[in-house]
């Protein structure tokens, strides 16, 4: 212990200090109106008024050649000369938005953002409020001094003339009956803040403007969401509702993690929660449009922290971190609650509840929350290149109807049928005689597997020259580009670990094929070379030539059992591929398909012309 | 000893292939059947003059099938691996008149132990061992099983039922600690595509 003793004595405190912390704030009118809101919501808070009945009004007159610009806050509780000497004077005081009563549901924080907005942003403001019959005038100079007015401090005055003085008749009329009628038995009051010759007030920081980034702010979403809050412009009422934001095809959301524990942060690890800390939630929202192209809505753009009553912090997505997708970022935004930045003891809240004092834990939540973000980010972004590529593609889906019209008009599949397993008709089948025999009578109706006939044995012996129908034939199309045909899907989606050539078990009986367009080869091709350039074209016709290889394959098998390395290599690989390319090589319509690059961006109409341009074999 | 029908018609395949998968004509077995057990399969009221060639069907074509001990094509048919090896069991029980004990053995077969080395070497194995079960496609089971989505539906039942034998053997029998893994692969992979083989079961 010092030998020396001090006598308290209260701080004697230049007022410069509170230029000096107000400069802080750096207000702008849309966070000054949110303080202001909610100070209202918290005296309707403390009178312990259901959220319906909590009417507030923003009334904003713009500057004329007689008055300057004017900005007010109007609600219906009203303040007594006590809580404005005990409270409102106090400045930095936690308990002032309390007045000594729970905090629970109490917004106001350190007690300074509202009466700071008033003398730093205004070149004179003050507040009207009457209560049980008294009115009192308390404001700022324009030498932001504080203090009461001179002709009206504790003076009985009858409603009407509080009415009058305070220019609430118009107000009066948008405020439900059971209101009016408790302000006209004195069981309640009103407070009308007002702010003359707003600061800044130019240019496209307009009044409407400025109603609109309030609508958006983190400090009065929520107050919106539940109170009845107005906004008069020269005038004009309108209520002020929080706007629903369609979100992003594919990532409706929301999308919810759990905060860690406990979360490492260099070698250390940060506690997120304990015993008496319950863990965080993090939501995360998307958005249909960016919201930079949304105007004043861009402040949606961000994560919101929030603590038991409101936000106690707001972090726009480049303030979070290192963020990787910037263009998919800004589809997203969120809330992020985390009970333990609450903590006195921790003290991670600032006075302006704009951003939280930087500590470890509000750092490690910071950090994490930015790599939740990247994460979601990044599927937005992967979907939306997968987006983009299905658009490349599906310009090139005429070429697959190209050579699904060339295999057909040059009866490819009969032909070869008939060449390599003897087929007799042709058709859009596979002919040939049925083995018959022992076997039953049901056909193979096409569906390209193995045979059906007799399968359960009920049908007896055939006579052994029963025609069989083949497989129809192959409608090759191409994965996730092309429309199912089944109508199972809208397409089929492949991985790119899935065969070049797929079918689903129900494309078997149909010969449905589907080009992976998601293998890794096919890939390449279109990334380096895009979907116009003939090595597609010719990736494509290389598939079609697997398609026909692989149903030979099964239909020898089907009428082989046993099939041996020779006959496939001489009958399947050697006579299908050198007949494609014989044909390939002599037609034209082919060659200038597979040669030409000025095929590339050809009209529908063109395309067309294209196709009908395949003579018929 | 007496067994039952279809394993009947296993014997004379054994007997007509001695033993290995060549395939059979349908008439052959046919006859072979009726000259083993021609009270089985001998035409009524001609039991032993003439064989009856609407009996082996259904068995064929269905649980023989279903069970993986024959595969058809174009009318012929034909013993596999694990048709064989029951098949001698059979043969065996029958001389000695002991019941077949295949697939109680303490031993895993040559057959069982050839689909598991199969199994291990599949990009379902590989990809449920490395905890990323999620990333197993349908071509992946199908791989599994030996098959294709083409498979005909007796065929891809028969398969199911060998590999599913091979796994429950692996499970009684082998301390391979790879071999452990089956068991449970098998069971999520059956559930994961529970559609394909319920398609499989009851699609005509």
């Amino acid at each position: 212990m010092s030998k020396f003793k001090i006598t308290e004595t209260p701080h004697v405190i230049d007022d410069h200090l509170l230029n000096i912390i107000g400069n802080e704030f750096k207000f702008d009118h849309a966070k000054g109106l949110a303080e202001w809101l909610k100070n209202s919501a918290d005296a309707y808070n403390r009178e312990e008024v259901n959220d319906e009945d909590q009417y507030i009004f923003i009334r904003m007159k713009q500057k004329t050649s007689v008055s300057p610009a004017r900005f007010e806050c109007i609600d219906f509780v009203g303040m007594t000369h006590d809580e404005i000497e005990t409270a409102f004077k106090r400045w930095g005081d936690p308990q002032a938005a309390s007045r000594g009563k729970s905090r629970k549901n109490i917004l106001g924080g350190h007690g300074n953002g509202g009466k700071f907005y008033m003398r730093q942003m205004f070149a004179e403001s003050r507040f009207i409020t009457y209560r049980n019959g008294l009115l009192n005038v308390f404001g700022f100079n324009e030498n932001k001094k504080y203090g009461f007015d001179s002709g009206y401090e504790k003076k009985k005055t009858k409603l009407e003339r509080a009415i009058e003085l305070a220019d609430l008749e118009e107000v009066l009329k948008h405020l439900p009956r059971v209101l009016k009628n408790r302000l006209e038995k004195g069981q309640t009051g009103f407070t009308v803040v007002t702010g003359e010759q707003p600061e800044k007030l130019r240019g496209r920081n307009n009044v409407r403007s400025i109603v609109q980034r309030l609508r958006v702010h983190p400090q009065a979403r929520r107050l919106l969401k539940t109170k009845q809050v107005y906004a008069i412009v020269d005038n004009q009422v309108q209520k002020l509702e929080v706007e629903s934001i369609p979100p992003k095809e594919g990532f409706e959301g929301p999308f919810e993690f759990d905060v860690p524990a406990i979360l490492k942060r260099g070698s250390a690890d940060i506690e997120l929660a304990n015993d008496k800390f319950s863990a965080g939630k993090l939501i995360l929202n998307t958005s249909a449009e960016p919201f930079t192209r949304l105007g004043d809505r861009a402040s949606l753009n961000c994560i919101d922290i929030r603590g038991d009553i409101g936000v106690i912090g707001s972090y726009r997505m480049n303030e979070l971190g290192h963020i990787k997708n910037f263009t998919e970022t800004e589809f997203v935004y969120g809330e992020c609650s985390c009970p333990i930045l609450e903590d006195p003891k921790e003290d991670c809240v600032r006075n302006d509840r704009e951003k939280l004092v930087d500590t470890d834990k509000t750092l490690a939540l910071l950090e994490w929350i930015c790599t939740k973000v990247n994460e979601l980010a990044d599927k937005m972004a992967e979907k939306s290149t997968e987006k983009q590529r299905v658009e490349e593609l599906r310009q090139s889906s005429f070429f697959n109807e190209f050579l699904n019209s060339w295999m057909r008009k040059n009866k490819f599949w009969e032909k070869l049928r008939g060449e390599i397993f003897g087929g007799q008709d042709e058709g859009n089948s596979f002919g040939g005689t049925g083995g018959g025999g022992a076997v039953g009578n049901t056909s193979n109706n096409g569906d390209g597997g193995e045979p059906q006939a007799g399968e359960d044995g009920n049908d007896g012996g055939g006579a052994g020259d029963k025609k069989q129908k083949g497989p129809k034939f192959p409608d090759v199309r191409l994965s996730d580009v092309d429309s199912d045909p089944l109508g199972l899907c809208d397409t089929v989606h492949c991985d790119p670990r899935h065969p070049l050539i797929y079918q689903r078990a129900e494309d078997v009986s149909q010969s449905i094929y589907w080009i992976n367009s998601q293998a890794p080869f096919a890939r390449k091709i279109l990334d380096q070379y895009g979907s116009e350039h003939t090595r597609w074209r010719e990736y494509m016709f290389q598939r079609h030539i697997d398609i026909l290889v692989k149903q030979s394959v099964y239909e020898m098998e089907r009428r082989e059992p046993q099939l041996s390395a020779a006959r496939i290599d001489n009958e399947v690989l050697d006579r299908v591929t050198r007949r494609i390319y014989e044909s390939a090589a002599e037609d034209t319509s082919l060659g200038s398909f597979l040669f030409t690059e000025s095929l590339a961006g050809l009209s529908r109409a063109e395309q067309d012309q294209q196709v009908a341009s395949i003579p018929e074999a | 000893m007496d067994i039952p029908r279809p394993e009947k018609i296993l014997v004379a395949m054994f007997q007509l292939s001695n033993g290995t998968n060549q395939p059979l004509e349908y008439e052959d077995i046919v006859v072979r059947s009726w000259e083993l057990f021609p009270e089985e399969f001998g035409l009524r009221k001609y039991v032993h003059k003439h064989p009856d060639s609407s009996d082996q069907h259904k068995p064929l074509y269905g649980p023989l099938k279903d069970k993986g001990f024959v595969l058809s094509g174009n009318k012929k048919f034909r013993l596999t691996e694990k048709g064989i090896a029951y098949a001698s069991e059979l043969v065996k029980a029958m001389k000695g008149g002991k019941a077949a004990n295949a697939g109680n053995s303490d031993r895993l077969s040559r057959n069982n132990e050839a689909q598991l080395k199969r199994i291990c070497e599949t990009d379902a194995f590989r990809l449920f061992s490395l905890g990323q079960k999620e990333k197993i496609l349908d071509t992946d089971f199908y791989t599994y099983l030996g098959v294709t989505v083409r498979t005909e539906k007796h065929e891809f039942l028969g398969r199911l039922q060998t590999v599913a034998d091979a796994v429950a053997d692996a499970s009684r029998i082998s301390d391979n600690p790879k071999f452990a893994v089956t068991q449970p692969l098998h069971e999520f992979l059956c559930q994961q595509f529970k559609g394909i083989i319920e398609r499989n079961r009851i699609t005509k």
